[in-house]
């Protein structure tokens, strides 16, 4: 078998598995296209083109698989690189922008962990790949490579800075989308020609997308990172929680949220310090907690009475 | 009845009617007994215990039947009237505030006396009347008898059950009514009251129909105006002129305790509000439909246009307001984190722990924390899924979800306890106290006396001062304060209670009817 042989065998193979498309074909689809090939020479041939990496072999149940390799513009540093490297940096450069997690890179890769940790390292040293912390597990940490953006499920989006959620600075932003709501609702209710178009239109006016919000809140200037109109409205769903705005479904199939104000005052019973106490469950006369002896009670009821409170 | 419950009870009970009633409700707490059972168990004469026994009865407080043996009564408790005695400034307030202070004197005698006879309240408010505690009261006894029948017919009273003269069980009388005498006034002439009143032996015309308090039109007028306010603080001021003429004309068609009202035509409301709020008038249908929307869920439209009609659905606001409670105690005692918790969970039905750090936007630690803490406190209930038997604990999910009738429990009890703890610590206060409470009220008195004499009013105010020393009276003002805000929580209090007993009576109501609706 003479090496120009190989070579024209090689040729015409590659045609055919790039000719079934980027799923591939199976090995009997190969003997049945070329049968004028001996088993020896398909194998030889095969075997060449995986030793080029132009193509790929897999297997689907029991049969045998060939598709053709996306041809990779490797980066120049790879090129030196060995064996094991380009098979890690191959697994690692296709799980995207989700990562990788070591455990999964062994199990794929058939490496030993001292000598993965090595690849990783001299990877990571070439600025290749970088290891990112995932938000969801603590200690988790991801491999990617290095020039992609993490996906917002490991870094969790616009809240959290290095893993760290930004728990002040969504209290503020649900502060001023509070704000923004409210005094809108203000704004219309004490404007004259707002409120005789009817309560109806009131109503409609003092109602805001989140789009109208998301401006708001970006021409504050109170965020560094650019939020987008999803991110205010899960603030603004968090206001929905906090029972201060209610929101409505417009014909568009958007929502509309605008404040309101609660339904009823404070309830009678937390106007006593009993029902605020943490401990009124172990209150009792005769016991370590008392009605008698408490410290609430005696500061509570030594203030005096604020007129207010008398009037209703 | 929770032991929260019973121990308020108790103390309210004495705080009214002395120890007696006190050991009396002890009795009787866990169950009915009969009267030697009673008198073994709390260790006291017969005569006491039978005079506090009567006056119970006749405050509705304790009720008998025939027992096992049918000659034998047994007498039954009913806390649930006891609790109606923080409510009784509540009524005297609704009744002054509608038909002015000579009505507020006839229900306060009534409730002082549990029940009484037309004429014999009228007698005593007149005498009340004519001491001047009412200034430019002009329209002499027979004023108080029109306030009495205005009462009668608005049935704010309602005569008393009676017992029926069976021969056949004298020992333990038989209660009856024929519906029909419910709510009739008999006719009492101004001179049988003129003589009545010199102490003159006439016989009062209705010397066996004797009035009672109907609490529950009392409860109404409550529940009203809970809703009235609710719908002022939410929309506005028109909104609940709405509600207010639509809560009267609902009485027209609707029995009073429905679930859910009848439909009452939006035209007949546009007649009522045309000259009485023309704003409103222009945008009824704004409103209506403003309301309708609203997530609290006060009334529904049928029908478009003029021709349509609104419903009140009581089921769904007491839903709301009980909800609204709830939810603000829960930011009170846990703060407004974990009060976004619990909405946020009630308004999942069944959520995740992971899920839920997501959606309420708060750091991991302090979403677990609060969490636990509401679980801790029976806000929040865990909800264990299993996977599969054989599968290790990895494999299982933990639900958080509300059970919000439970919770209405929890905070019924939290105020009951509450309610307990401002009773005991008044009691407290006053004991401690009762030296020199005592002693300021000897002194006001020989004061007043001295002013009857003719004393010269500043030479008076000078032996008062040197009498109480400014210690005595600095102490003397604090103890009063507490004691008049520890009242006033006590009146606070109790409206919440209101809106839970009245969400859980809703609530219950409305699941009886659908129960019967598939029975059908």
């Amino acid at each position: 078998m003479s090496e120009n042989n190989l070579e024209i065998n090689s040729q015409l193979l590659l045609g055919y598995i790039a000719a079934s498309g980027p799923s591939g074909c199976f090995n009997d689809d190969v003997e049945k296209a070329m049968p004028n090939l001996s088993n020896e020479e398909r194998v030889s041939a095969i075997n060449h083109l995986i030793s080029k990496r132009l193509i790929d072999i897999y297997q689907s149940g029991s049969k045998l698989g060939y598709k053709t390799r996306a041809p990779e513009n490797e980066p120049a540093d790879l090129a030196g690189a060995d064996t094991e490297e380009k098979i890690v940096y191959g697994i690692i450069k296709e799980a995207g922008n989700k990562g990788i997690w070591m455990r999964d890179i062994r199990l794929k890769s058939n490496l030993q962990p001292n000598v993965l940790n090595k690849v990783l390292k001299s990877l990571e040293n070439k600025k290749l790949i970088k290891a990112v912390k995932s938000v969801s597990a603590y200690k988790k940490k991801v491999y990617m490579l290095f020039e992609l953006e993490p996906d917002s499920t490991l870094t969790g989006g616009s809240w959290y800075s290095d893993q760290d959620f930004e728990s002040e600075f969504v209290d503020v932003l649900n502060q001023q989308c509070y704000r923004y709501l409210i005094e809108l609702r203000q704004k219309h209710e004490s404007d004259p020609s707002s409120v005789k178009k009817g309560p109806l239109a009131l109503y409609n006016l003092s109602s805001a997308h989140p789009t109208q919000v998301c401006k708001f809140i970006t021409d504050l200037g109170i965020s560094k990172v650019p939020l987008s109109d999803e991110d205010i409205r899960t603030i603004l769903d968090t206001l929905l929680y906090d029972g201060k705005v209610e929101r409505k479904v417009t014909l568009g199939g958007d929502f509309t949220y605008r404040a309101v104000n609660p339904l009823i005052d404070a309830p009678g019973l937390v106007k006593l310090p009993c029902g605020i106490c943490s401990v009124i469950n172990e209150c009792h006369l005769g016991g370590s907690a008392s009605p008698l002896s408490c410290p609430y009670l005696k500061t509570w009821g030594e203030k005096p009475i604020i007129k207010v409170q008398m009037e209703d | 009845m929770s032991i929260q419950f019973g121990d308020m009870c108790s103390l309210l009970l004495r705080e009214h009617f002395g120890k007696t009633a006190e050991a009396i409700h002890k009795e009787l707490r866990w169950g009915p007994k009969t009267f030697k059972l009673i008198v073994s168990g709390c260790k006291l004469p017969p005569s006491l215990v039978k005079r506090a026994l009567s006056v119970l009865i006749q405050y509705n407080f304790v009720r008998f039947e025939p027992g096992r043996i049918p000659t034998v009564a047994e007498y039954i408790l009913l806390p649930e009237n006891i609790v109606l005695l923080l409510r009784f400034p509540r009524y005297l307030t609704i009744i002054n505030e509608k038909y002015g202070a000579p009505s507020k004197l006839i229900v306060e005698t009534i409730l002082k006396n549990g029940n009484s006879t037309a004429s014999k309240t009228i007698v005593s408010v007149w005498k009340q009347l004519q001491t001047g505690i009412l200034e430019n009261y002009k329209d002499g006894v027979t004023g108080v008898r029109d306030a009495f029948r205005v009462l009668v017919n608005k049935q704010y009273l309602s005569a008393l059950k009676i017992p029926a003269q069976d021969e056949k069980n004298e020992r333990v009388p038989q209660i009856s009514q024929d519906e029909s005498e419910i709510a009739r006034m008999p006719e009492i002439d101004a001179s049988i009251l003129n003589k009545m009143e010199a102490g003159e032996p006439v016989a009062a015309p209705d010397a066996d129909i004797y009035w009672k308090c109907n609490v529950d039109r009392f409860h109404q007028d409550m529940r009203d105006s809970i809703m009235v306010e609710a719908i002022r603080s939410r929309i506005d001021g028109h909104a609940a002129f709405f509600m207010e003429v639509l809560l009267k004309k609902m009485y027209l068609r609707t029995e009073g305790w429905a679930t859910q009202s009848n439909p009452v035509p939006i035209l007949e409301i546009k007649e009522e509000t045309e000259h009485r709020n023309p704003h409103l008038t222009q945008y009824l249908d704004q409103y209506i439909k403003i309301m309708d929307e609203d997530s609290c869920n006060f009334i529904r439209r049928s029908g478009e246009g003029t021709s349509g009609s609104v419903f009140i659905n009581f089921d769904k606001a007491f839903q709301s307001l009980a909800s609204a409670t709830i939810e603000s105690i829960v930011e009170h005692r846990f703060g407004p984190k974990a009060a976004r918790i619990f909405r946020l969970v009630r308004f999942k039905k069944y959520i995740d722990q992971d899920q839920l750090q997501k959606l309420a936007m708060i750091p991991d630690k302090e979403a677990k924390q609060l969490t636990y803490k509401l679980i801790q406190g029976s806000f929040l209930h865990m909800h264990e899924l299993k996977k599969s038997s054989t599968a290790g604990p990895s494999k299982n999910f933990y639900l958080l979800h509300v059970d919000f009738n439970q919770v209405v429990h929890v905070v019924l009890d939290m105020c009951y306890k509450a309610i307990y703890n401002t009773l005991s610590r008044t009691e407290h206060e006053t004991m401690e106290n009762m030296r020199l409470i005592e002693k300021f009220d000897k002194l006001n008195t020989i004061a007043s006396n001295m002013k009857a004499q003719g004393e010269d009013p500043e030479y008076i105010a000078q032996l008062l001062e040197e009498w109480i020393t400014p210690p005595e009276r600095t102490l003397l003002s604090t103890v009063e304060v507490m004691i008049e805000k520890l009242r006033l929580a006590e009146l606070y209090m109790e409206e919440t209670i209101l809106v839970l007993n009245l969400y859980s009576f809703y609530a219950s109501a409305s699941m009886k009817e659908k129960l019967k609706k598939r029975e059908k």
